[in-house]
């Protein structure tokens, strides 16, 4: 039981240390530091990301609120390369990618909060039995 | 419906506004004030590069707002919020005036240059702190009066 929530905890974690890599690769291409290859390159890997942890919370059955902040991460993160791809076509539309980094962002750090208040809810001693712990479905 | 109008000292609005105090209610105006002001920043940052808006828009923004971070510490100071409050203020307020400089590092120091969109971020995630504590401060039961 703990070992899941441990495992959630590391892998948004991890996430969010992605986006905040994230962000600066965009300030490397933005001060002409390198071009915009491994921005956008990483930004797709970070765009689908999200869609393993939220099949990890709801595998792992994990309250309403922890699959609501994981779906809510997951959709903001697919669009996100989406956005820049569409500045060609849509440039007005494409200029919320950066607003929307923001939101992935926040919705990461709270995803990342959430995996925090998990583990230390779990209790030291887990019994055998059908009980659910807080953060778990019933 | 109700009809009858509830005087000052029984509407419990009314007596929570009196303990909140002006310097915290501002404070609290200020703060969320601050996030919007980042997020319009952000979505003029997207213009300027995406639909090609012409100008310097988003930097001239940053200097239409930028006075509310001095503002908000000496309001902090004023509202006696906690100080984790206050820190989270003077914080917010170095990350906003590094934040103006960066830019200006491209030629000399383009990786620190580079930090302008990270320290974006963080000014976002700290102004988010800030207007949120200061949600909390106004959530927090009045103090009675002394009398």
């Amino acid at each position: 039981m703990k070992g899941r929530r441990i495992a959630f905890a590391a892998l948004a974690w991890l996430y969010l240390a992605g986006v905040v890599f994230q962000v600066f690769l965009a300030g490397v291409g933005l001060f002409g530091l390198g071009d915009w290859t491994l921005h956008a390159g990483v930004g797709w890997g970070l765009g689908s990301a999200p869609l393993l942890l939220l099949v990890f919370v709801l595998v792992a059955r994990f309250d309403r609120r922890t699959i609501l902040l994981a779906a809510g991460l997951a959709v903001s993160a697919v669009i996100q390369p989406e956005l820049a791809a569409a500045r060609h076509t849509a440039p007005i539309v494409a200029a919320f990618h950066p607003l929307n980094a923001l939101v992935v962002f926040w919705l990461a750090w709270l995803v990342a909060q959430r995996s925090l208040e998990l583990v230390r809810a779990t209790p030291p001693v887990v019994e055998a039995g059908n009980v659910a712990e807080p953060g778990e479905a019933a | 419906m109700t009809t009858g109008r509830m005087s000052p000292q029984g509407d419990p609005m009314a007596r929570a506004l009196r303990g909140i105090g002006p310097a915290r209610l501002l404070f609290l105006v200020g703060a969320w004030l601050f996030v919007a002001c980042v997020v319009v920043q952000v979505v003029l940052v997207g213009l300027e590069i995406f639909a090609r808006l012409g100008g310097s828009i988003h930097r001239d923004f940053a200097y239409v707002y930028g006075w509310l971070a001095p503002v908000l510490v000496l309001l902090a100071g004023a509202a006696r919020l906690p100080t984790r409050t206050r820190t989270l203020t003077v914080v917010l307020l170095v990350a906003f005036a590094v934040q103006t400089v960066l830019p200006s590092l491209r030629g000399q120091f383009p990786l620190l240059a580079a930090l302008h969109t990270v320290n974006a971020v963080a000014i976002f995630a700290l102004a988010i702190l800030v207007a949120r504590r200061a949600t909390s401060s106004i959530r927090q039961p009045a103090e009675p009066d002394a009398t």
